[in-house]
Parts: C-alpha cells; sequence; structure tokens
C-alpha cells in the first residue's frame, strides 16, 4: 500500500507538471484580468505543493503504522490495493468484461455486446450456473433492447448485423 | 420450472413487474413511431436529421417544424427521425454525419456556427465536407438595452462607445460567435470601441442585461421579442439586410450608416457524395416547403426570421462569399487556431 | 394576494380536469423511472419526450414535461441511494450518505426521507413561486457575476464535508476536478483548451459521465474485491418501512428546512442550479448538526438536506422561466424550447396573456408533488428490494446502465470510454482514500467559478474591488472566504504545532 501511495502522489506531481507546461502555452492574463492559461497554471503550482505534502504524509503514515500495528479501521482507513485469492480472478475477469464493454459497445452493437458481457460476467465473475448464465446472457439484452430503444425511444448502437 | 434458480424467483418477478409498468405507461409513446413509408419512391425508409445542437434550441425547433410541416403537408411521404448528437458545438453531429458518406437517408441541420466552428476553433469538420441541400431561412440579431438605458438610439451608443472607449459593456453568448462578430464588424464600421462580456447562454445575457450588469447586448429576436412586449427590454438596431416585420420601427444598422449585416442562416446538409438525385429530391421537397403559408406563418413570423431558400448550388456560393467574410472578422479580432498553439492548425 | 389566490383557484380548474391530471401522472411517472435510470437525466427525459408534445393543447404538454423535470428529482435518488450511481446532476451528494444507509440495510429509510423532504421542500417551493415570483425575480436580477462568483466560493465549502483522512488528499481531488474542467472550449477566450486539437474534448468532461464513472462503476470494481462484504440485503416489503422513526423524523426536520431555503435561494438564479444547491445544502447541514461525525457513514440529515434543496431549486428554477422566459438550467432551456414549439412567446407577459397555462402548470405542480410523494412511499420497498439480488449479478447490471447511460447522454460512443476511464480512476481514488465526491465538485464548480470571475473582472476592467464593493457580494465573498480559510488555517495550526 505504500507503494500506492507514493505512486499516487508522484502521479498527482506529474499532473502538475504538465499542467503548468501545457497552460504556459496558453494566454496568462486577458485584456482584463485572468486569461485562458491564468487558472490551469496556479492549479498545477498548487498540485505540485501538494504532492510534496502526499509525500510526507505516506512517509509519516508508514512510521506510525510501523509503530502500532493493529490499527485498522474497518471500512475507509483500508487503502489496501490486495486483496483475497480467491476473489482475484473473478475481479479480474470483471475488469475485463468492463473494458471490452466498452470497447466494443459500439462496434458489436447493444444486443451483441450486453450478450457476451452477460454470459461472461455471470459465469466467471458471478460464477453461476451455465444455464442461468446463458438465461442472462438471452433475457438481459432483450430486455434493455425493448426498454431502452422500443420504448424510451433512446438511440443505442446497432451492431454490423443491423441489431 | 424446477431448473430455474431459487434467488430467480424473487426480484425476477419484481424485476418483471417493474418492466411492465415502464411499458404501460411508454406504450403510448410507442406508437408515435410512425411505419415505414410504403410507397416505392425514395426515400423508402426511415430518414434520420441529426440535430448536433441541444433539443429545444433553434437548429432543434428548426428541424421539427420542417420535419413536421413536411409530413402534414405530404410533401414528403416517409418518416423522418430527428437524433440530437450534441456537443463540441456542434462538431459531435457533424462528424457523425461526415462519416455517413454517400448515405441518402442522413440529413443535418446546419446554421452559421459551422463557419465559425472551423475559423475560430480549427475544428476538422469544415462545410465543405458536405453536400448543401438547401438554405431556409436566416435569423436576425437585434441590439437591446433595459428600458432605462440612456441610449435612446444607436447613434447614442456609438458616441458613448467612441467617447469613453471600452467603458460600456456589451453582453453575448460566447467569443467568436454570432454575437461577438456583429460586435467586430460595428466597432469595426463605426470606429467605436466597446467592452465584450462573454455568458455561456441566451438565457444569462438576458438576466444580466435586466439586471443591469451590462449596458447593452445583441440576441435573438424570438428569445427576447417577450421581453420587448413587457416593456423591460429596448432594440435599438437590427443587424439584418431588412427591417423586422414584427418590429417595424426599430431600423437596421445599414439605414444608420453602418455597414454592419450579421445574418445566421439556417439550412440543411447531407452526407459527403449524397447522391444528386437524393439531394435533388430533398430541394425541391424543401423548395415546396419555403413557399407554403403554413412555414411562413407557423415557422418564419413565428420565430421573427427571415425567408430565404437557396437551391443546392446556390447554397455553396453562398456558404463560400459568408466564410471570406467571417475570416476576415476573425483575422480583424485576433482569434483563431493560429492564436492558440495549444490546439495545432488543422 | 387574494388575486394570486384566484388565480391559483383558476389553475386548479384546469389542473384538475381529467386529461391534465393524466398528463401529470404520466409525468411524473416517467421522471421517476427517467431520474432512477443513470445518464437518462432529465434533459434527455424531456427531450425524448418533447417531440410527442408537438400537436398537443400547450397546457398538458407543459404539465407532462414539467412533471417530468420534478419527477427525476424524486427519481434520481433512487440509483444513488441502491447503487451509489448519481441519477441525476443534483443528487451526486445524496450518494455519500444514501449508499452508506443502504449498505447498513437502511435504503428504504434513507429513500423514505428523501421522498418525504422532497414533497415538503417540493411544495414550499411551489408556495413560493405561487406567493413571490415577482418579488424574486427581482431579487434574481441583482446577482451578476461577481454576486455568482462569491456564491460558487461558498459552494465550496462543501470540500470540508468529504474530505475523510487527509485534508491533503481532499484538496488534491478538488484541484484535478477544477483542471480537468478547464479542458474544452474557453468561452471567454473563444480559444480550445487542452485538447490536443481532438473535437471530442472541445465540451470537456462532461460531469455526470465523470460522476457516474468515479461512483458507479469505482463503486462496483472496488466492491467486486471482496462480495462477501455485500451480503445480501433482507428487506421487508411493507411500505411502512419507508417512514422514518420518531428519532430519524426529529434529526431530519431542521435539514429539510434549511434544505428547502437553501435550494430555494439558490435556484431561483439562472445558471446556478440545483446541484450547487445541493452541495451547498449538504455543507450547511453538517455544520450545523451535533454530529458532522457521522456524515459521509450514513447520516440520515445528509440525505434529508440535499434532496429538499434539488427539489426546492427546481421549483424555484421555474420562476425565472415564467416571468423573465430565462431558462435557469439545461432542463429549463429545454422546457423554454418547448414553449416556442407549441407557439407560446414566453416572457413577462405569459401570466396575462396565458393565465391558463401559466397558473395551470403551478397548480400541477402541487398536485404532482403529491403524486410523488405518494408513488415513492408505496414503490420504495419494491427498488429497495433489488438490494436482495446477489451482489455479484447487481454488479453487472450497474455496468450495463452506467455504459448505456454515459452513451444516451449524447448518443456517442467516446463517452462511455470516459466514463469508463473515470471508473478506473474512481477504484484507486476509493481505495487510497481520495474523496471522489471532491473531484466531482471542483468538476462542477470550476467552469463556473472561473467564468463568473473573468466576467466580472472584464466588467470592473481588471480591478478586483468589484468583489466587494457591491453589497451581496461583499457579504457573501466575506462568508465564503472565511468559511475557506478557517479549517485550513485550524488544519495548519494543529500541524505547525510542536508535540
Amino acid at each position: 500500500m505504500r507503494p500506492a501511495e507514493y505512486a499516487a502522489a508522484l502521479l498527482v506531481a506529474t499532473l502538475g507538471l504538465a499542467a503548468i507546461y501545457l497552460s504556459r502555452q496558453l494566454p496568462y492574463s486577458a485584456e482584463y484580468g485572468p486569461g485562458a492559461g491564468f487558472l490551469p497554471f496556479w492549479l498545477g503550482i498548487a498540485l505540485v505543493l501538494l504532492s510534496a505534502l502526499l509525500f510526507r504524509e505516506a512517509k509519516s503514515q508508514a512510521a506510525t503504522e510501523g509503530a502500532a500495528t493493529g490499527h485498522n479501521d474497518p471500512d475507509h482507513a483500508n487503502t489496501n490495493l490486495s486483496m483475497d485469492k480467491s476473489s482475484r480472478k473473478p475481479w479480474l475477469v470483471f475488469l475485463g468484461s468492463i473494458l471490452a464493454l466498452a470497447f466494443l459497445f459500439q462496434p458489436l452493437g447493444l444486443l451483441l455486446s450486453t450478450a457476451l458481457f452477460m454470459l461472461v460476467t455471470m459465469r466467471w465473475a458471478a460464477q453461476r450456473t451455465w444455464f442461468s448464465s446463458i438465461l442472462f446472457a438471452v433475457v438481459t439484452p432483450i430486455a434493455l433492447y425493448v426498454g431502452f430503444s422500443r420504448l424510451l425511444v433512446v438511440p443505442l448502437p446497432s451492431g454490423p448485423f443491423g441489431f | 420450472m424446477a431448473a430455474i434458480p431459487v434467488f430467480l424467483r424473487g426480484w425476477f418477478s419484481r424485476l418483471l413487474v417493474l418492466t411492465v409498468i415502464c411499458m404501460g405507461f411508454t406504450a403510448w409513446g410507442g406508437t408515435a413511431t410512425a411505419v415505414r413509408a410504403i410507397d416505392d419512391d425514395y426515400p423508402d425508409k426511415r430518414v434520420e436529421m441529426v440535430v448536433p445542437y441541444s433539443p429545444g434550441g433553434g437548429s432543434d425547433i428548426f428541424a421539427r417544424t420542417i420535419t413536421s410541416m413536411l409530413e402534414k403537408q405530404g410533401i414528403v411521404d416517409a418518416s423522418i427521425n430527428i437524433v440530437n448528437r450534441e456537443g463540441g458545438s456542434g462538431t459531435i453531429g457533424g462528424a457523425y454525419v461526415r462519416g455517413k458518406e454517400g448515405n441518402n437517408y442522413v440529413l443535418m441541420t446546419v446554421t452559421s456556427g459551422i463557419l465559425t466552428n472551423q475559423l475560430v476553433l480549427g475544428t476538422d469538420v469544415t462545410y465543405d465536407d458536405f453536400t448543401p441541400i438547401a438554405r431556409l431561412a436566416l435569423d436576425q440579431l437585434l441590439i437591446v438595452v433595459p428600458d432605462d438605458s440612456p441610449y435612446k438610439g444607436i447613434e447614442d451608443l456609438i458616441e458613448a462607445g467612441k467617447a469613453k472607449p471600452d467603458e460600456v459593456t456589451w453582453g453575448g453568448t460566447g467569443l467568436g460567435g454570432e454575437d461577438s462578430l456583429l460586435l467586430a464588424q460595428l466597432e469595426q464600421e463605426s470606429g467605436a470601441n466597446l467592452n465584450y462580456v462573454s455568458f455561456e447562454s441566451g438565457g444569462e445575457v438576458q438576466a444580466a442585461l435586466l439586471g443591469g450588469h451590462v449596458d447593452v447586448a445583441s440576441a435573438n429576436p424570438n428569445e427576447i421579442l417577450g421581453q420587448l412586449e413587457a416593456g423591460g427590454m429596448r432594440a435599438l438596431a437590427v443587424a439584418g439586410e431588412e427591417r423586422l416585420e414584427a418590429l417595424p420601427d426599430v431600423p437596421t444598422l445599414k439605414e444608420k450608416g453602418i455597414e454592419a449585416v450579421y445574418e445566421q442562416l439556417r439550412g440543411v446538409f447531407g452526407p459527403p457524395n449524397m447522391d444528386p438525385e437524393a439531394v435533388q429530391f430533398w430541394a425541391d421537397a424543401f423548395k415546396q416547403l419555403s413557399e407554403s403559408e403554413q412555414w411562413q406563418e407557423e415557422y418564419i413570423s413565428e420565430n421573427m426570421l427571415r425567408s430565404g431558400y437557396l437551391p443546392p448550388e446556390e447554397f455553396r456560393t453562398f456558404l463560400d462569399e459568408e466564410y471570406k467574410k467571417v475570416e476576415s472578422s476573425i483575422k480583424e479580432m485576433g482569434l483563431g487556431p493560429e492564436g492558440s498553439p495549444a490546439t495545432p492548425a488543422s | 394576494m387574494i388575486e394570486t389566490l384566484e388565480s391559483l383557484f383558476r389553475g386548479f380548474a384546469v389542473a384538475l380536469t381529467p386529461t391534465n391530471l393524466l398528463f401529470a401522472l404520466i409525468g411524473v411517472t416517467a421522471g421517476q423511472i427517467i431520474g432512477a435510470l443513470p445518464g437518462i437525466g432529465t434533459v434527455v427525459g424531456v427531450s425524448l419526450l418533447l417531440p410527442l408534445t408537438f400537436n398537443m393543447d400547450p397546457t398538458g404538454a407543459i404539465i407532462m414535461l414539467s412533471g417530468i423535470y420534478y419527477g427525476a428529482q424524486y427519481g434520481g435518488t433512487i440509483s444513488s441511494v441502491l447503487i451509489n450511481m448519481p441519477g441525476e446532476a443534483a443528487t451526486v451528494v445524496t450518494t455519500l450518505d444514501g449508499y452508506q444507509m443502504a449498505r447498513q440495510g437502511r435504503a428504504a429509510k434513507a429513500l423514505g426521507i428523501a421522498a418525504i423532504g422532497s414533497f415538503v421542500a417540493g411544495t414550499f417551493g411551489v408556495v413560493m413561486v405561487t406567493l413571490l415570483s415577482p418579488v424574486l425575480t427581482t431579487f434574481a436580477l441583482r446577482f451578476g457575476p461577481p454576486e455568482y462568483f462569491a456564491l460558487i466560493l461558498l459552494g465550496f465549502t462543501s470540500l470540508s464535508a468529504f474530505s475523510g483522512t487527509s485534508i491533503a488528499k481532499g484538496l488534491v481531488s478538488v484541484i484535478i476536478g477544477l483542471l480537468l474542467s478547464t479542458v474544452g472550449l474557453d468561452i471567454m477566450s473563444g480559444r480550445p483548451r487542452f485538447t490536443f486539437g481532438e473535437d471530442w474534448l472541445l465540451d470537456g468532461f462532461s460531469f455526470l459521465v465523470a460522476a457516474i464513472g468515479l461512483f458507479g462503476i469505482g463503486e462496483i470494481l472496488d466492491g467486486m474485491m471482496n462480495p462477501a462484504d455485500h451480503p445480501m440485503i433482507r428487506t421487508s416489503l411493507s411500505w411502512r418501512n419507508s417512514l422514518p422513526s420518531s428519532v430519524e423524523w426529529i434529526r431530519s426536520r431542521g435539514a429539510m428546512v434549511r434544505g428547502a431555503l437553501i435550494g430555494f435561494f439558490v435556484g431561483v438564479l439562472p445558471g446556478a442550479g440545483s446541484t450547487l444547491a445541493s452541495f451547498i445544502a449538504y455543507s450547511v447541514e453538517r455544520s450545523a448538526s451535533k454530529h458532522p461525525e457521522e456524515f459521509g457513514k450514513g447520516a440520515i440529515e445528509g440525505v434529508a438536506a440535499p434532496e429538499s434543496a434539488n427539489n426546492s431549486a427546481s421549483a424555484a428554477a421555474m420562476i425565472p422561466l415564467l416571468t423573465l422566459g430565462i431558462p435557469g438550467s439545461g432542463t429549463t432551456a429545454v422546457l423554454l424550447g418547448g414553449f416556442l414549439l407549441w407557439g407560446l412567446r414566453p416572457g413577462p407577459l405569459l401570466f396575462t396573456e396565458h393565465p391558463d397555462f401559466a397558473w395551470g402548470l403551478i397548480a400541477s405542480m402541487y398536485i404532482g408533488n403529491l403524486m410523488l410523494v405518494v408513488l415513492n412511499i408505496f414503490a420504495i420497498p419494491l427498488f429497495a428490494s433489488m438490494l436482495r439480488v446477489p451482489y455479484a449479478i447487481q454488479a453487472s447490471f450497474v455496468v450495463l446502465f452506467a455504459i448505456i447511460g454515459a452513451y444516451s447522454l449524447d448518443n456517442n460512443p467516446i463517452d462511455v470510454l470516459i466514463m469508463t476511464a473515470f471508473g478506473l480512476i474512481g477504484f484507486f481514488m476509493k481505495r487510497l482514500d481520495y474523496p471522489a465526491a471532491g473531484l466531482v465538485l471542483g468538476l462542477v464548480l470550476g467552469p463556473l467559478a472561473e467564468k463568473s470571475l473573468r466576467q466580472s473582472l472584464t466588467l470592473s476592467r481588471g480591478d478586483w474591488s468589484i468583489f466587494f464593493t457591491r453589497p451581496i457580494s461583499g457579504v457573501l465573498m466575506v462568508v465564503a472566504v472565511s468559511a475557506l480559510l478557517w479549517p485550513l488555517a485550524r488544519w495548519a495550526i494543529v500541524r505547525l504545532r510542536p508535540d
């Protein structure tokens, strides 16, 4: 978790530097008052300063934790990025499915992409039986199609086969 | 049925109930989506009319009015589906239609925004990517002040703008849009110098004007006719070629010796390489529409526009000329993609 | 006064005809459902049905469409509470305590208090619209750019309510939100910022797309790490379950009143809107509360205050629309477009020229709010029972709704990818304890703050004293600056003091 805290602080610093660099290319002031580059420039400075503070916090946190172990807030203070072994595979399947759905939603169309998504997540992330996974993969897209495309007339993407 | 997993029984039936409720209330809406035209003539299937701006806006009203009139007057027998694809000042919808190359079943509403986008923002969606079909109407700009303003006529405003440069504030939507272009022309022609304040929407401009936060503003007539009638605002001048029918006492800038005209066009584009027969079909349909009484009464007068049909070729020429005009205004204002290194000009 | 009441009675006569009652019912039901679906917000909902009203009688049409508008404010709460995904911009704050309540098995209570608060505040809003429209219009017009800027600064004070363990992390989240809000077309200078020549970045990041990803997907990815932490929640299907207990009622009473007042005064200002109102109400409630430490952990006031605020704000937004013809928000802009479509001229003469239309609408808002609270109290257990679905299955449906919601916002496939990216960001933020609500706050308030700051300085030609020499702005500035600086000063004192 400490590496993650440091990585986040580093990312914040990078973002701040990028903001400073990019905003230098915009006019800092307009005819009257601040220009397009004013706000992003100072936000960038603030991020860089705050990232230093984040490093310090991560460090002191590490120190206190080394001293007194066992202090564990059940919900929020748990900044752990690792997880149970048993749920690692389903989680990765789930994450992969979300990414795949995001990229395939437009090219494959609503019906096909959501059917695939439901099949995969039901079977391997929710660990349902084949039977109910297939049932979900069939019923859900149709319900979505009827609900959104037909009843609410929301234009949703149709795939290469026209559905 | 024993194969149905246990967890399905309780909540699944509830989902079903919900779905049924949904269906119930929208069923009446479903019937409104019309059936495919039966005849063999073009257009033999549903046509998509893309509005690259938000619902309820000027382009949207334009699209809904023309499609409903085309259907009601029996000019076109197919049903036309309006789809709002807003975003990026109209470029998102534009890029979508540009991608429908050669498709005879896609149309798009177009405004002068397409010219300014290209010039001010450097967007890569340009007007000559498309197939011009028809120009239908022109929207004017009015110059208005609050009722208690010391400016009784446009002359007073010009004078104040010369005497105290940059002190009189002018509210408009966006920089590089029609309001700022009009002011640029006005300043160039009259030698006055006003302080332009950019707002997000026409509504905000009106609120700022009524609250006395800005001294003068420009707006489309149909946005503010209500205010003019109620006496909250006065119109100093109209920036069109001729006076408005509804406001016969308001002079044009031209009459006052200021050669500033800014009219926003409203027309229809097709995707690139649309079939000439299809273009002709729609051009004829719009011509017939623009000659109808209903068009004049329910659209032009209602929204205080100027009717101005132009067929495809003339529309293209008009766009070319307009482009040059806007280009010089924008150069004058020091705007444009060259001025912003963050966006390389394309 | 007598005249107003007479007009209102006439309005009721219009609104109570069977057809108009039916339109109101259709409107509020549709609004409820549309609001509950993330992404399919009021703007989309109203615009979906706007074309259908093209040939309708304008009064029936406006009754139906405004029913969708305020109905969605009720509905938006549902997905915020149940799946941590805001259905509406104005219900983002509700997720903070609403979702925590749901995880504690108190989903029905959260939804119940939201519905009651919405009813109380919505009705209060309509009463104010009935009685005080002209006065309030004058008040609203006194707000120019400097006043907006000061008000928005006040909105930033809600930051302290979100920052959990670390103020630095809270600040980083807000600043990243502000930074993201600068992406896109800068209306003040007329040039694109940080768009790298990409047209799809011209509009910047839509705050709702970001919120759906950050909250909805982020939460689901987090929850799926340990699905066992989310046991199925047994809820009873009785509607009594959604009514607050007497303790809860006492705790939320004040919150509703404060929320309704704040929501109303912020909502009446064109351009400020119900989202800002809900943020400010939450922040005020937290400082007024006797137990601020419970906020963010399932405090019922944390649901009651913003929900009351967004409903009275949406009623208040009708004032500039009806009295001036000026839309105060995206949705009222669509409604205004409707006026024009139906051949009505919005503006100050609307009340005199079309009294049946204006008063019929106002009367229907009383009726609609009543319909909604009844509808909600009875439907809540049904909605809450969705939590009885195993978590892993819920998760897949959340993803589907998020994707469809993001897409249908603008019919733009890129929004789906942006939403997913924000989902990943939200996941890491949650794991590392960076408050995602801070990012959303920055994203919402950033453009408003920057714009009004630069407008003010253009008006004053670069003179910063404009913020302090105008009475309303001066007072708001002093309040906002001291509210913003106080926690920072306290934090600095604590940190710098040697142990």
